[in-house]
């Protein structure tokens, strides 16, 4: 396996399931022994280019090389930034890497963070280009289901809610995939998974069903990766309350499924997934959401070469 | 003399250059454009269309003279009239005959239909794969959309 030193992070397409399971190893040393890592990338410089807003991805990659003891510039809004004035990402690219050893970026346009690595002579990290991907939710979202099943082989794993645009559930199925996972996506009409995505699974010889609700599909399930459905992708307030209604996940709701089940959400959630269900064994996406720091402690080290 | 000595006659009335043949008539008058021909060139070239042809009922032809296509003209040629075929010419007899191919990876030629994909915001050259031939399948490396025949436009 090549290494995955001053490579940059920009696409689930672009790993392989072996790099995919040595980043997950990594990972959990990350994980069970971050004082380890303290100092490994002292004097490193980590630049946060995030020409759209997220805090969290933000802070995540911000406080994932503080801990490897590394420190931290850039911009949480465009505004700030030369972008405003009219500069291509290209030029800003290139000065920026001559201030940086790593770039962590988010841009809304599609393509943005591979045209980024392309001029990029420094490793860059894909926070979210546009609908695209966004690979370091994706790792950390492998990390938790390794975590909670012991395994990815194999995995039985529903996807819920807003399967049309939620790129981390894109990415996800498609790694998901590599493992032999048996996927069931269950979406309201028009917002079902796209065509090129279902399309791509079928070409690997991934098994997969769609379904109108999730009644037809909880029976075995081992995962349910469960997305928010946004409001102002429907066409009336009415519309989107018939939808809310039936992609409510509450304890009522899961009577019946597999009561080893574990549920995850990238959150922020809104209506789509009760607060009672937080108190119950299937609730693992608190625990997903802390493991966005080792993930991105391992993806910096990894690429920085301090990990081989 | 045989159709095949006739055909061969007829392409071969240029003393050097390419032999454009076979092309989906629909597109000759694209051919013409992104092999630069223009009012500038110096030049013979003959441009036909709605020729007749036994494998594909109509056909468009494009005779050049003096002028040898390079891989890359080759590579436009083939996106868009993949069953088109290029004769190279020398003292009137065909030298080389190249078959067209859907290039694997096509660069710079055609528009990404995403207008939220970055080559169409930035000033960079678009970049495709080839997924699958028949009927056409491209893959944008930027944005990573999946890009069908219907779809496909020139820059």
């Amino acid at each position: 396996m090549a290494s995955l030193a001053g490579r940059s992070v920009i696409s689930m397409r672009d790993f392989t399931r072996e790099e995919i399971l040595h980043v997950i190893e990594v990972t959990s040393e990350m994980d069970s022994e971050p004082v380890k890592y303290s100092n490994a990338l002292s004097g490193k410089i980590l630049a946060t280019l995030f020409f759209e807003p997220s805090t969290r991805t933000r802070l995540s990659f911000e406080s994932a090389m503080t801990r490897l003891g590394g420190r931290v510039i850039g911009f949480a809004d465009p505004g700030a930034s030369s972008t405003k004035k009219g500069e291509s990402l290209a030029d800003s690219i290139k000065i920026v890497e001559s201030y940086a050893d790593i770039i962590a970026m988010r841009h809304p346009v599609a393509g943005s963070a591979r045209l980024a690595s392309e001029i990029s002579n420094i490793p860059v990290l894909n926070g979210g280009d546009g609908a695209n991907q966004h690979p370091s939710q994706t790792f950390l979202d492998l990390y938790t289901i390794m975590k909670e099943k012991g395994r990815l082989e194999g995995l039985t794993v529903g996807f819920m809610g807003d399967l049309k645009y939620g790129r981390t559930v894109h990415s996800l199925a498609h790694a998901l995939g590599l493992f032999g996972c048996e996927m069931h996506f269950v979406s309201p009409k028009g917002l079902e998974m796209p065509s090129d995505h279902l399309f791509e699974l079928s070409k690997n010889g991934v098994a997969y069903r769609e379904h109108a609700n999730f009644e037809e599909a909880k029976g075995n399930l081992d995962i349910l990766y469960v997305t928010r459905i946004q409001r102002e992708r429907f066409g009336t307030e009415l519309d989107y309350d018939k939808v809310r209604e039936g992609y409510n996940i509450s304890s009522t709701f899961l009577e019946g499924c597999n009561p080893e089940l574990k549920i995850l959400h990238p959150l922020p959630r809104v209506d789509e997934l009760s607060e009672e269900v937080d108190s119950t064994p299937y609730a693992a996406y608190f625990r997903q959401a802390a493991n966005g720091i080792p993930t991105r402690m391992a993806l910096i080290a990894l690429v920085m070469g301090v990990k081989s | 003399m045989t159709s095949k000595e006739k055909e061969t006659r007829t392409i071969s009335q240029i003393e050097n250059g390419t032999v454009i043949d076979h092309l989906n008539p629909h597109v000759v008058f694209q051919v013409v454009r992104i092999l630069e021909i223009d009012d500038d060139i110096e030049e013979t070239v003959t441009v036909g269309t709605n020729l007749r042809s036994k494998a594909h009922g109509k056909k468009g032809i494009i005779k050049i003279s003096n002028r040898v296509l390079t891989q890359d003209d080759v590579d436009k040629l083939s996106v868009i009239s993949p069953n088109a075929t290029v004769s190279i010419i020398e003292n009137y007899e065909v030298v080389k005959k190249i078959k067209v191919s859907f290039p694997q990876e096509v660069k710079s030629i055609l528009a990404c239909p995403n207008p939220n994909c970055v080559t169409n915001v930035e000033e960079i050259d678009t970049r495709f794969k080839l997924v699958e031939e028949s009927p056409i399948l491209l893959f944008c490396t930027y944005c990573e959309r999946y890009v069908q025949e219907d779809e496909i436009e020139l820059l």
